[in-house]
């Protein structure tokens, strides 16, 4: 509690973290908002940025963009049909429909406060659950972190959209990235080619940058680049105060769905955002249509998207497990800054845990005030031209890359990923899994040989119970695609050998 | 979202199951290289045995982990492929790697390799405004845009901009040292 007021009363009394946090959360609301450039580009373009600040003001800087942009994603959803982030896919269900009646300030009006209210359930739960579970893991020791690393990666693979099996290889690859460089126990270089760089291991801004920047924009020039036009004026911009209260069960039972299954490894928002809607929907069945602009379907999509957003954190700071992308370049930006993700991080950090507390916080009142006062103007950059904005990000990751280290070699290990994610995407390789690997694949490393060396010997795994557990679970979602084939082949088979 | 859901070895969903594709053989096969670089870095280094010193197993055991999923793995995925084709009697292009479609990605590669190659001899911010200048009009190209005369100026002004923009708030924001 002494930290927290000692963070607030920093926080806000700091002209800069507070000039940090405004910038960073109207840049994420305005990359966010525009198609085609991800919350996780928003993140790995904004990443070298905090490379220069000291941790506190990295983490308010990286959460207003990660935040600001999550929200972004419904302005665009809304206004042109297109969402922005995976997370707002549901909200132009109901958004666009109204906001082709002319109550488009209306709809973003409607998304505004679900999702701030989503984000401030998102953000006790983060406050609630974070220290409960970081008390429970203190029960974890080297064994039980080596498998939940496994573990994080198989789901984290597992929930990536593309082949299964493909996004497994990718995450083996990025673990072996992460092998890179000087091994930590015996000073010994792997996989440097004679590059003496290399054996600094490979930098997670340039890869994020490359993978998640340049490839989008190589994706891009494939073909002509659509600018679609907002469809509608913006008109009133507040909806009436009865029609809001009649969503409060809605934005209550969306938001608890949305903070579940943020705090799920690797479900991620648009898993959460997901259930929350398709839970209304079947609630309201009856009496109500959806999908032709019910304020109640932009509530349940918004509260659950932002909801998720503070659930994610709880893994990610508790046990250092990401949610999903965006979540795994907060952990590459938690490693830079030397501080590792997990239980330790409560007792020797907890300023720093009240920071991202109070951070959180002041991102979900920075994008609910600056989103109002401001709705028009976001509405307009939607038609800027995308020159600016495509070139302006391919020199800020050229740029970002450089600045890591001041290292032009970072620049060409950015152009290699980029390069090399484009051919991944080309080929139907999910590209998200290297990045689990390279954040992942160091701590599963680590601790593996650490058990190792203190018990010597592998049966320490199926001896504890946490480890066996978290094995099963795995083995069980690794081998589901095979028993739903094998069901499937056999349903085939007894429909061809007919009735008899 | 074309083809999200896509079949490996393992297969996942078969929503979208239908005859094998190059690009499918290609992944494997991509898996194999890489698989077989990362083996010949590992086994051309005869220090990293030395590393295994009592119940450790040393700095290449993950390693050789990673590598040998990888290769069996993208192993599987080609023969896996192989077979469906033989069955299907088939294997499908995906008319993804086509000119029409690759030669502005790859100019984009080629050319921020030369940007990265000249910024040392000319200096970050000239060699951002010479990269700059002809990839805002490929942009303003692709967007549909016309090359009017009002263009003829807006257009390397908007690069000139956007790259002193991105310099000056790093050189003077967080002091970045630049060549």
């Amino acid at each position: 509690m002494t930290e927290l007021l000692h963070a607030t009363v920093t926080i806000l009394t700091d002209p800069v973290t507070m000039a940090l946090a405004v910038v960073a959360t109207l840049v994420g609301i305005i990359l966010g908002a525009l198609p085609g450039i991800s919350s996780t580009m928003t993140l790995a373009v904004l990443l070298p940025f905090s490379f220069s600040m000291e941790p506190g003001n990295a983490m308010v800087f990286l959460l207003g963009a990660f935040y600001g942009s999550a929200w972004g994603g419904s302005i665009s959803a809304i206004l042109i049909n297109i969402p922005g982030t995976p997370g707002s896919m549901l909200t132009q269900l109901d958004g666009y429909p109204l906001a082709k009646r002319g109550q488009a300030g209306v709809a973003l009006t409607y998304a505004l406060i679900a999702s701030t209210f989503g984000g401030v359930v998102g953000w006790f739960g983060l406050v609630i659950f974070a220290p409960t579970l970081a008390r429970a893991g203190f029960a974890f020791q080297s064994p039980e972190f080596a498998v939940l690393m496994i573990f994080g990666l198989s789901m984290l693979a597992y929930a990536s959209p593309g082949s299964t099996f493909l996004a497994i290889l990718a995450g083996m690859f990025g673990l072996l990235l992460g092998t890179v460089g000087l091994d930590m126990i015996t000073n010994l270089s792997r996989f440097d080619f004679g590059i003496p760089r290399l054996q600094a291991g490979i930098n997670i801004i340039p890869f994020a940058v490359g993978i998640f920047g340049l490839t989008e924009i190589l994706k891009l020039l494939e073909q002509p680049i659509v600018q679609e036009k907002a469809a509608t004026q913006i008109g009133e911009i507040w909806p009436r105060f009865r029609d809001v209260i009649k969503t409060w069960a809605t934005a209550i039972r969306s938001s608890i769905v949305g903070l579940i299954v943020g705090i799920i490894p690797a479900a991620g928002s648009a898993v959460a955002v997901s259930m929350s809607y398709a839970q209304e929907k079947k609630l309201y069945e009856k009496t109500e249509t959806f999908g032709n602009g019910n304020p109640r379907g932009i509530v349940a999509a918004e509260t659950g998207n932002n909801a998720a957003v503070g659930g994610a954190l709880v893994p990610l700071l508790t046990l250092g497990l990401p949610g999903d992308t965006m979540t795994a370049v907060l952990v590459g930006a938690l490693l830079i800054h030397g501080l590792q993700p997990g239980p330790q991080l409560f007792t020797k950090h907890p300023d720093f845990i009240a920071t991202i507390y109070v951070a959180l916080a002041l991102t979900i009142v920075l994008t609910f005030v600056l989103s109002l006062v401001l709705t028009r103007a976001f509405a307009k950059l939607l038609s800027a031209p995308p020159r600016i904005l495509y070139l302006g990000i391919l020199i800020l990751c050229v740029t970002g890359s450089f600045a890591v280290q001041n290292a032009l070699f970072d620049v060409l290990l950015m152009i290699f990923f980029g390069a090399l994610g484009y051919l991944f995407t080309k080929l139907g390789i999910p590209t998200a899994p290297m990045m689990f690997g390279l954040v992942l694949g160091p701590l599963l490393e680590e601790n593996l040989r650490r058990t190792l060396v203190v018990y010597g010997d592998w049966m320490v795994f199926f001896q504890r119970p946490i480890p066996v557990v978290l094995l099963a679970i795995t083995a069980v979602v690794l081998l589901l695609p095979f028993f739903g084939k094998v069901r499937e082949r056999l349903a085939r088979a007894a429909l061809e050998a007919g009735p008899d | 979202m074309s083809r999200e859901i896509n079949e490996g070895a393992a297969g996942t969903e078969s929503v979208l199951a239908g005859p094998p594709r190059v690009v499918d053989f290609a992944a494997g096969a991509v898996f194999v290289l890489i698989a077989l670089i990362a083996s010949w870095s590992l086994w051309t280094d005869p220090y990293l045995e030395l590393g295994k010193v009592g119940d450790d197993p040393g700095p290449s055991f993950i390693p050789w982990i990673g590598t040998t999923v990888i290769g069996l793995g993208g192993l599987a995925q080609m023969i896996w492929v192989l077979i469906k084709a033989k069955k299907a009697g088939v294997l499908k292009t995906s008319g993804e790697f086509v000119v029409a479609k690759l030669w502005l990605p790859a100019l984009l590669v080629v050319s921020l390799i030369i940007y990265q190659l000249a910024m040392k001899p000319l200096g970050f911010f000239t060699a951002s405004i010479i990269f700059a200048l002809p990839w805002v009009a490929v942009f303003h190209w692709r967007s549909g845009g016309a090359f009017t005369k009002r263009y003829l100026i807006q257009l390397p002004l908007e690069a000139v901009l956007i790259a002193g923009g991105i310099y000056s708030l790093f050189y003077y924001g967080i002091n970045v040292p630049f060549p």
